[in-house]
């Protein structure tokens, strides 16, 4: 760390009392009438606009910053984003004319910042390259185009059957402890080296798991491109409101703006943004419990009535920009935490109808041990195939189909043994699929892995082994790739289909490498 | 019950017009101006005040007494309509109705009314010269309600209409602390 020195001390102090304005300010005012629960009832301030920060000065000068929610007659609602409690009634409050907005960035990447963009990692002031409001018009039909560049996930299960493109808006719904985060932590981890900027909203969580992320990054090396917004549970509720809009909006400086922060152009293209908002169900609850004390009138669930506005303006900034405009994209992943496998409950249901499909997370299959615990039957990606290279078409285009079918000749053999060898065979590959689909955490596989994998048990390799060597046969031909037949490992990378000559040099390849195994295994 | 907001502000328009024709009888429209100001500053200052007033479990001698004990310098005739106001339970309006009496003496007498606080009390030089400027300001004969702050320490304050003309001295020993306690030399908040 640099040395302090007294003459830096009046080097800065005198550059401060130089800049300082020592004119007539002129500015609105209000006092608060009436202040708790973060709420403050403000008298005045005749023209402050609906989202507009507010400053709060605290009788010992402090200045609060909050937001103005609720613009009445006589009154404004206001929530408070700092610390509520050195605001008193009669304290006085100015509007500012300006919005909230969170410094952006290349400086806060590999940084842990509040909603605020204040740092919470110990490591340093961040050096913003600019500002962006935190609530933002998403873009309009015209300034898009169709999703139709894959983010790569790295899991098979949903790459393969579930797959998400650059832009999209995939939720990842499930109940407690079915691994929703994991997936969106190896969704990043999996973003290295592919020029995607990552931002990691956490809402509403322990600081503790919040720290184990953290740590879950760094380890694997993507905390270099991802910013962590944190709010966790101990945060005020307008913080925990505001947090997945700052994430938002600190990605889109990446996709509005070129690598040499000038606005992207056709020929200054926008860079690629993933945000992981981690859950959108403690983001509602601290909007319930904001709108409650602010006296609007409660819906369902107590909610309030523009609760699924508040989400579908979130995500719809998620964007696919058109060539015009840089090309950049913005892909939401949203979590939503389901109660006992409720998906029918309010909050959930808005979610769903709002994003371009779901992964569906389900408890018994986690408990199972199949794991990502995604229920492929009822997952769905409403982009589909458009984000999906044409290797992974070729060989995944009937895999959900063949699983559907499995799980309903699963359920209906249960009854009985007499099956012909058809449905037998039927069953037999459909539980090595199943199986093929298992992946643990931090095991990220390249797209082209994940394409000889699935063809390896498309084409009946596995059929003849027993599940449990399901894996190891696949992790095993995955290295065998790697290293025996890298060459061919890069043309599927290079050409990104399956022509008829690899078909055949894989055929061949996974022919070979079984030989061996089997060898081995004996 | 929640009131109709229509009705409360039709309420409003009646109280603050019989105050109107109090004043203009009594000659004292602008003293009632300036009283109703610091009426308003201390029910809004105590909580505990408005509460009492308020409510009907107090019976309505012990509140005319605090109203007297409290207000004691004030118009006989103003402390009146402010109990007439508490006991129809309408005291958390008395905000609005100063506001809008405020409004309504503007409106009919085509002035503006600006509150000007100083350390000390304004001589006559410096009160011609403050209408003069804010009267080329606001196109209107203004009419100023002078309070003395000895916490400005010097220059003044001048408010009209929600905003304020901050000059006074203490802002701006306040804005030399801000500036100089936001400096940093690495390290987070």
């Amino acid at each position: 760390m640099a040395e302090i020195t007294a003459s830096d001390i009046d080097k800065i102090l005198r550059e401060k009392l130089a800049s300082l304005q020592t004119n007539v300010e002129t500015r609105e005012f209000g006092q608060v009438i009436q202040i708790g629960d973060g709420i403050a009832r403000v008298n005045g301030l005749k023209s402050a606009m609906a989202g507009e920060l507010l400053e709060f000065v605290a009788h010992d000068g402090t200045t609060v910053y909050g937001l103005a929610q609720n613009l009445e007659e006589d009154e404004v609602g206001a929530v408070l984003l700092g610390d509520y409690t050195l605001i008193k009634e009669n304290d006085e409050v100015h509007t500012t004319g300006r919005v909230v907005e969170v410094p952006c960035g290349k400086s806060l990447l590999g940084r842990v910042v509040n909603p605020l963009g204040i740092p919470l990692d110990g490591k340093g002031p961040i050096e913003a390259e600019g500002y962006r409001p935190v609530e933002f018009r998403a873009p309009g039909v015209i300034e898009r185009q169709p999703v139709h560049e894959p983010v790569q996930t790295g899991l098979i299960a949903i790459d393969a059957m579930i797959p998400i493109g650059r832009g999209q808006r995939e939720l990842i719904i499930g109940d407690r402890q079915t691994g929703k985060t994991s997936i969106g932590i190896d969704t990043i981890i999996n973003q290295k080296g592919k020029g995607m900027i990552c931002i990691y909203v956490a809402i509403g969580q322990k600081a503790s798991t919040v720290a184990t992320v953290v740590e879950a990054l760094e380890s694997h090396g993507a905390l270099d491109y991802t910013i962590i917004v944190s709010a966790p549970a101990s945060t005020s509720a307008p913080l925990q409101y505001i947090a997945p809009m700052a994430g938002a909006a600190m990605g889109e400086y990446f996709m509005y703006n070129g690598d040499d922060g000038q606005p992207a152009s056709a020929t200054n293209p926008g860079g690629h943004v993933l945000c992981v908002y981690d859950d959108l169900s403690k983001q509602a609850v601290a909007y319930r419990q904001m709108s409650l004390t602010l006296r609007r009138p409660p819906g369902r669930e107590a909610y309030p009535g523009d609760v699924f506005y508040l989400h579908s303006r979130l995500l719809e900034r998620a964007v696919k920009l058109n060539d015009k405009n840089g090309a950049g994209s913005l892909t939401a992943l949203p979590i939503i935490e389901t109660q006992g496998g409720d998906v029918s409950a309010y909050i959930p249901t808005n979610v769903i109808s709002i994003t371009d499909g779901q992964i569906f997370l389900q408890q018994d299959l986690f408990m199972q041990g199949q794991r990502p615990a995604v229920n492929v039957g009822i997952s769905v990606s409403r982009v589909g195939g458009s984000a999906q290279i044409k290797a992974m078409k070729q060989v995944a285009g009937t895999l959900r189909l063949d699983l559907a079918a499995y799980r309903e000749l699963q359920a209906f053999s249960q009854f009985g043994s007499d099956l012909d060898k058809a449905t037998q065979q039927q069953l037999s590959r459909g539980a090595r699929m199943t199986e093929l689909l298992k992946q643990g955490r931090f095991a990220a596989m390249d797209v082209e892995d994940q394409v000889v994998a699935i063809f390896a048990g498309d084409q009946g390799f596995l059929d003849g082994m027993p599940v449990s060597d399901t894996l190891r046969f696949r992790d095993d031909l995955v290295q065998y790739m790697h290293t025996v037949r890298k060459d061919l490992k890069d043309k599927i990378a290079t050409e990104k289909q399956l022509t008829d000559q690899i078909k055949e040099e894989l055929l061949e390849a996974i022919t070979t490498f079984k030989q061996s195994f089997i060898i081995a295994k004996k | 019950m929640p009131r109709n907001r229509l009705l409360i502000k039709k309420e409003i328009d009646a109280y603050a017009e019989v105050l109107l024709e109090m004043g203009e009888s009594n000659d004292s429209v602008y003293s009632i101006s300036a009283q109703l100001e610091e009426m308003k500053k201390v029910v809004n200052m105590h909580p505990g005040l408005r509460e009492v007033l308020a409510n009907d479990s107090i019976d309505e001698n012990t509140r005319v007494t605090v109203m007297h004990e409290v207000f004691k310098e004030f118009d006989v005739e103003l402390i009146k309509f402010v109990i007439f106001m508490a006991e129809r339970r309408d005291i958390a309006l008395l905000p609005r109705v100063a506001e809008r009496y405020d409004q309504m003496v503007q409106d009919k007498f085509d002035v503006a009314i600006l509150d000007v606080a100083t350390v000390i009390p304004l001589d006559d030089e410096l009160r011609e010269k403050i209408k003069n400027k804010f009267a080329a300001q606001f196109g209107k004969e203004i009419v100023l309600r002078e309070h003395v702050d000895a916490w400005l320490l010097g220059g003044m304050n001048v408010r009209a209409n929600g905003r304020r003309v901050d000059c006074c001295t203490a802002t701006r020993i306040e804005r030399i602390r801000a500036e100089l306690s936001s400096v940093s030399t690495g390290g987070e908040r």
